[in-house]
């Protein structure tokens, strides 16, 4: 799916060499070009597996980016009444589950019911994973497993997907997948996804 | 200026090695030689006197002469830059050696203790009568352990160790680790030498009204630290920015972790419960957990010395940056003089810069 992608892109840059104006967006990297600018304000992000690693996703999207998302790295399903977009951090990370006094099962619980939340209002998903390796094992792939699926498109920086477990997931469920290098390059992938307000 | 600080320097490790045969203020200044940008060198002692004369007695560098940050309500806030907890864990003392070398602290204060445990440096896990050493261009450094030497603790270790401010029900840890460092904070001023060193550095971090500090670590390979920054929740926002920072800077993507009772002992927690803004990050060190000396560590080909030394350094800079950028109450803490490449990094390691 990401090499699918990939050469889209690649195949739209020549075609654009011409010199169509919209060249920037489609050379920018690997966001499909029906995705770009569908997303809606407001956002809201959230963690799913407690891992800090969605802290970054907030500086990033809101003191970065200036996106203005809320953000509650526990929220609950009225947590995210009035979002048009919910953003999902994956990982599992033992010490952000203790911190907020939930078990795994009870992470996946809440994630659960955000998510049908978010369904039931036809709040679209983006799903990322910004934390590596450290954030790949056995607890992190049973939320990336119940949130892959859900998700109108994936974000995962290089390394998370070593293994190539998203590109299966991925390719399984239909899901767009956009790897990128770095957690900046992440950021600006889900600033081009956003809808311009 | 610099002869006057050597002098010092001298002073200071003399007076000392009179009491002592080695202190680590001794074996620091074998190691670094304080640039112009250090106003001071005191020892450790000076804050809590029972250090005085121990192996355990370490040098405190104060660098630039701010004000303290009660003189006003955008006064620069002081810094404080901590490494060599574990004295195996190499980047992290010398990228405080490049600071100390090689920093200016125009606006603000920072005080940097470069081998806060130094007796883990007088002994190697390869052979406990004396450290290992590590030959880096015109610099000779100890590559020590993690744990205080034994032979210089004023107690046996206990059967059981719980950190002094551990919850009733923290699962005790084994006897040995009442020398880690890392797990005696905020120390005990009846304890053995490692909980002496803690509490010392705990009156130290007071008396200098420090804001901000880091402790610098490092981790084996495949530990799930590796390149990661731990950190109370309240100032997580603060690590998110420096991670995005240092990314943008060294190409290393950071995770964080946020820190918890589980922590009691730890720097990041006991330090934050100061209302200082606490880090701990963590580099790859491929010798690790054994300390393997076959592993050649400056052309190290999975994480050569240089980048590791180069992260730790622009990860001083955006924490301390974005730290001090969060505080209300507090003006722009301003240092100079940090490394601008990696090759930079690898020439000052090489003695060729
Ligand atoms: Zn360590």
């Amino acid at each position: 799916m990401v090499r699918k992608h990939r050469f889209v892109a690649r195949v739209l840059s020549v075609a654009l060499m011409a010199g169509i104006g919209v060249l920037q967006v489609c050379a920018q990297g690997t966001v499909p070009p029906s995705l770009q600018g569908s997303f809606l304000q407001p956002g809201y992000i959230t963690s799913a597996g407690q891992t800090s690693d969605a802290a970054i996703v907030k500086v990033l999207a809101n003191t970065r980016l200036k996106l203005g998302f809320g953000y509650d790295i526990a929220a609950k399903p009225q947590s995210i009444a009035g979002a048009k977009t919910l953003v999902l951090v994956l990982g599992a990370s033992n010490k952000g589950l203790g911190a907020a006094g939930l078990s795994l099962e009870q992470d996946i619980e809440r994630v659960k019911s955000v998510i049908a939340e978010a369904q039931k209002n036809g709040v679209r998903i983006i799903s990322m994973h910004t934390g590596g390796t450290a954030r790949r094992g056995e607890a992190s792939n049973q939320v990336i497993e119940l949130c892959v699926p859900v998700s109108d498109v994936v974000v995962v920086v290089e390394g998370g997907n070593n293994d190539g477990f998203f590109t299966d997931l991925c390719e399984k469920a239909g899901v767009p997948l956009v790897e990128v290098a770095s957690i900046s390059a992440a950021g600006n992938v889900l600033k081009s996804l956003m809808a311009q307000q | 200026m610099k002869r006057l600080l050597a002098a010092w320097c001298f002073l200071v490790v003399f007076s000392s090695v009179q009491v002592h045969a080695q202190t680590g203020l001794e074996l620091v200044c074998s190691e670094v030689v304080a640039g112009e940008g250090v106003t001071a060198v005191r020892p450790l002692s000076d804050f809590f006197p029972g250090l005085r004369g121990t192996p355990f007695d370490t040098p405190v560098f104060v660098m630039g002469d701010g004000a303290r940050g009660t003189e006003g309500a955008e006064a620069p806030p002081c810094a404080a830059i901590v490494a060599g907890t574990h004295a195996n864990e190499i980047a992290g003392v010398l990228a405080s050696y490049w600071i100390i070398e090689r920093c200016r602290v125009p606006e603000g204060r920072l005080v940097v203790v470069p081998r806060v445990n130094a007796s883990g440096a007088t002994w190697s896990l390869q052979d406990a009568s004396g450290p290992r050493f590590l030959e880096l261009g015109s610099r000779t450094i100890r590559y020590g352990t993690r744990l205080s030497n034994p032979a210089q603790e004023r107690l046996a270790d206990p059967g059981s160790f719980v950190p002094p401010q551990a919850s009733g029900n923290f699962p005790a840890l084994a006897g040995q680790e009442a020398r880690n460092l890392n797990r005696q904070y905020p120390g005990r001023q009846d304890g053995n030498r490692t909980a002496q060193t803690a509490y010392a550095l705990t009156l130290m971090l007071q008396a200098e009204e420090v804001r901000i500090a880091l402790d610098l670590h490092e981790a084996s390979m495949t530990s799930s630290l590796v390149w990661s920054m731990i950190t109370r929740p309240e100032h997580l926002d603060a690590a998110a920015l420096a991670a995005l920072d240092i990314e943008d800077e060294t190409g290393v993507s950071f995770h964080l972790e946020d820190s918890r009772d589980e922590f009691a002992g730890y720097s990041h927690w006991e330090w934050g419960k100061l209302g200082i803004s606490a880090f701990l990050v963590e580099t790859p060190n491929p010798a690790q957990p054994t300390d393997d000396p076959t592993i050649e560590q400056l052309h190290n080909a999975a994480a050569p010395l240089a980048k590791r030394v180069y992260v730790h350094l622009c990860a001083a800079k955006a924490l301390i940056a974005n730290a001090a950028d969060l505080l209300q109450d507090a003006g722009a803490l301003r240092i100079e003089g940090f490394p601008s490449s990696v090759e930079e990094v690898g020439r000052w390691l090489e003695g060729t810069l």
